[in-house]
C-alpha cells in the first residue's frame, strides 16, 4: 500500500455550531521569497529572528509618492522621517531619491549630517532642541521649527548674539476634524496663538517667517483632513502676508498617511482599508491650488512622509520555537520575536504568513514572542496551518517604527539586512552582542566580582 | 464508547450528545476512525505510519497531542478516568507582574 502525504492531526471545534461549516474557507497564504530571495536561506545566513528591507519596495514608494503630489503641484519637497527609521542604509536610499531629512533630536541631526545632508536640507522639528542644538542649526542654517514660546525666545536671542536675522518656521496644530486632536506640539492655530506667535517674532527683529509647519497625527484614515489642515495653513500664511509683509515660503503638513496596515480596530484590512496616497496628494494639492496665492509665491509643499514610505518595504523574519495548548484550548505558538523587536504589535495587526504550507487544517492562534512577559503577544489571533519548532514565518508589513522602537529587554537586538534590487543582500545592521548592551556599563571596584 | 460520535470521510464530526461539531484534518479523520474502531492508543503511531509519510518519532509525538486534545474536548468517555496529573497553574502570575 502506497502511503499519503502527511499532515499534522488536527481536531478543531466550531465555534457557532453548524454555521461556519458552510461560510467561505478563509484563503490561505504563504510566502516563501522576499524579493526573489529564499526566506529560509536568509535565516540559515543571518540567523533569527532578522529585520529585512527591500530596497526596490522603498524606491518604489518613494517615487509613488513624489509622482502623486509633483504631478499636482508644482514646488514639492519630501524630507525623510528619521524617527521613522533610521537606519543609514535607509535614509540613504531616500536621500538619493531626492528626500532631505527631517529630525527631531540633536542626535538624528547628527545623524543626517554624517550622511552628508547639508544643514539647509534638514527640517529640525521637536519639543526640545537643547541650545548647543540650536546654536549648530542656526550655524548651518537648517530649517528650524519652533515648538513653544520658550524655543522662540531662546533661538530670537541666539540670533541677537550673532547679529543675524535668522529665517525659522512654527510649528502649528488645529482641528481638522479627526481624533486624537494632536495638540500637545505647537502653537494653537485655532485660538489665534500661531498668530501671535508669528507677530512677536516679526516684532523682535531678529527672526523673519519662513514656513509653517503641522503634523495633524499618524496613521490618518482620512485625506480630507489634510485638506483641511492645508487649507488653515495656507490662509494663515495669507494672513501673515498681509499683516507683516513676510512672505512663507513653505507650507510643510508632516507625516502621518496610513500605510497598508491594520489597526487592530480596523475591520477591513489596512491593504483595502488605507487610502491611496493620490487621495491625499488630491486633498493636499486642491487645498493649496485653491487658497488664492499669487503665482510668483506659491509656496513649496513640504512633506514628512514616514511609515506610508516604508512599512511595506520591512518584514521579520521569525521562527517558531515551540507549540502550546492553553488550558482554554486555544492553540499558542511561540516565536522568537517579541514586542522587543515588533513594537507596532500593540496597535496593528501585522500579516503573519508561514514560509512554508505543508497543508493542515488553519486554526485560530495566538502568537507570543519569546519574552518572560504576559503582554509579549505579537498576534492575539491569526489563522494559521500546523507548523513545527524550527519553521520560519514572515511578518509583515513592519518597516516603520519597530527597527528604531526596539528594545534590548531581556534579548539583544536582530540583525537587519537589505536586499538590494538585484537581489544583493548586504548586513546593513550587525545583531548585537552582549558588549553592546553592557559597553556603558562601570562597575564599583568594591562591587567586582 | 463512541456511539454518540458521528464522523464523515471528510472530516465533519457530529457529538450527537453535546450537539457540537467539529472539523479534523485528513489524519485526524484516521486517528479517530482508528479509536472508534478499537485501535488501542498505543498503536495509534504505528498505523500513522503504515497509512502515511511519517516517521515513528514523529508520529508518536503528534499521536500524543492528537489524544491529549481529543480527551481535553471531552469527546471520549474514558472507561476510567485515570488521576489527572494536577496540571499546576497553567495561568500562573507574571514574574514581573505584565509592567510596562
Ligand atoms: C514631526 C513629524 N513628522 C513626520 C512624522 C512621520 O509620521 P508618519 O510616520 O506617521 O508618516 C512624525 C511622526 O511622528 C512626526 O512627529
Amino acid at each position: 500500500m502506497s502511503r499519503q502525504p502527511y499532515d499534522k492531526p488536527t481536531i478543531l471545534k466550531h465555534a457557532t455550531g453548524l454555521a461556519n461549516k458552510f461560510g467561505r474557507g478563509p484563503s490561505r497564504k504563504s510566502l516563501e521569497r522576499i524579493d526573489g530571495v529564499k526566506v529560509t536561506e536568509l535565516i540559515e545566513r543571518f540567523g533569527s529572528p532578522l529585520f529585512v528591507f527591500s530596497e526596490h519596495r522603498l524606491r518604489q514608494k518613494y517615487r509613488e509618492a513624489y509622482r502623486a503630489f509633483s504631478l499636482r503641484y508644482p514646488k514639492v519637497q519630501f524630507s525623510w522621517s528619521y524617527k521613522t527609521n533610521y537606519l543609514d542604509a535607509v535614509c540613504r536610499i531616500f536621500h538619493q531619491e531626492g528626500a532631505w531629512a527631517e529630525v527631531v533630536s540633536e542626535i538624528e541631526y547628527e545623524m543626517a549630517r554624517r550622511l552628508g545632508i547639508p544643514g539647509e536640507h534638514i527640517l529640525f522639528n521637536g519639543p526640545y532642541k537643547p541650545e548647543p542644538a540650536l546654536r549648530t542649526a542656526i550655524a548651518e542654517g537648517s530649517k528650524l521649527h519652533l515648538d513653544h514660546y520658550e524655543e522662540l525666545y531662546t533661538v530670537e536671542r541666539l540670533a541677537r548674539e550673532a547679529g543675524r536675522v535668522v529665517p525659522v518656521s512654527i510649528r502649528i496644530n488645529m482641528d481638522t476634524g479627526i481624533h486624537p486632536r494632536w495638540d500637545r506640539f505647537g502653537f494653537n492655530l485655532d485660538n489665534g496663538e500661531a498668530l501671535d506667535a508669528i507677530r512677536r517674532l516679526h516684532a523682535g527683529g531678529h527672526l523673519v517667517l519662513e514656513g509653517i509647519h503641522s503634523h495633524i497625527g499618524t496613521f490618518v484614515l482620512d485625506p480630507e483632513a489634510y485638506g483641511r489642515a492645508a487649507a488653515k495653513m495656507a490662509e494663515l500664511a495669507l494672513t501673515v502676508r498681509r499683516e507683516t509683509g513676510m512672505v512663507v515660503k513653505y507650507l510643510d503638513v508632516g507625516g502621518g498617511f496610513a500605510s497598508r496596515s491594520t489597526l487592530h480596530s480596523q475591520y477591513a484590512p489596512g491593504a483595502d482599508g488605507s487610502p491611496p496616497i493620490d487621495d491625499y496628494a488630491e486633498a493636499i494639492t486642491s487645498a493649496l491650488l485653491g487658497a488664492g496665492f499669487p503665482q510668483n509665491e506659491m509656496p513649496t509643499l513640504m512633506l514628512e512622509t514616514g511609515r506610508a514610505l516604508i512599512d511595506d518595504a520591512g518584514f521579520m523574519v521569525t521562527r517558531v520555537v515551540g507549540n502550546k495548548r492553553l488550558a482554554n484550548g486555544t492553540r499558542a505558538l511561540i516565536v522568537d520575536a517579541g514586542v522587543n523587536v515588533l513594537f507596532t504589535s500593540f496597535w496593528y495587526r501585522h500579516d503573519v504568513l508561514p514560509v512554508l504550507d505543508r497543508g493542515g487544517m488553519l486554526e485560530e492562534t495566538v502568537i507570543y514572542g519569546p519574552l518572560c512577559m504576559n503582554i509579549d503577544v505579537v498576534r492575539p489571533s491569526v489563522l494559521l496551518p500546523p507548523l513545527e519548532a524550527g519553521d520560519a514565518l514572515v511578518i509583515r508589513p513592519v518597516g516603520a517604527y519597530n527597527l528604531t522602537q526596539s528594545m534590548q529587554f531581556i534579548r539583544l537586538r536582530p540583525a537587519a539586512i537589505l536586499i538590494g534590487e538585484n537581489q544583493e543582500v548586504d548586513v546593513v545592521r550587525r545583531a548585537e552582542v552582549l558588549d553592546d548592551l553592557k559597553g556603558p556599563e562601570l562597575l564599583p571596584a568594591r562591587l567586582a566580582p | 464508547m463512541y456511539e454518540h460520535l458521528a464522523l464523515s470521510d471528510n472530516g465533519f464530526l457530529f457529538d450527537t450528545r453535546s450537539g457540537a461539531t467539529y472539523s479534523l484534518s485528513r489524519t485526524g479523520t484516521f486517528l479517530l476512525r482508528e479509536l472508534m474502531r478499537g485501535t488501542h492508543p498505543s498503536d495509534l503511531a504505528a498505523r500513522l505510519t503504515d497509512a502515511f509519510e511519517v516517521d515513528l518519532p514523529a508520529a508518536a509525538r503528534d499521536c500524543e497531542q492528537f489524544l491529549f486534545r481529543v480527551k481535553d474536548l471531552a469527546l471520549l468517555d474514558e472507561a476510567s478516568d485515570d488521576d489527572d496529573d494536577d496540571p499546576g497553574s497553567p495561568r500562573a502570575a507574571e514574574p514581573f507582574g505584565g509592567v510596562r
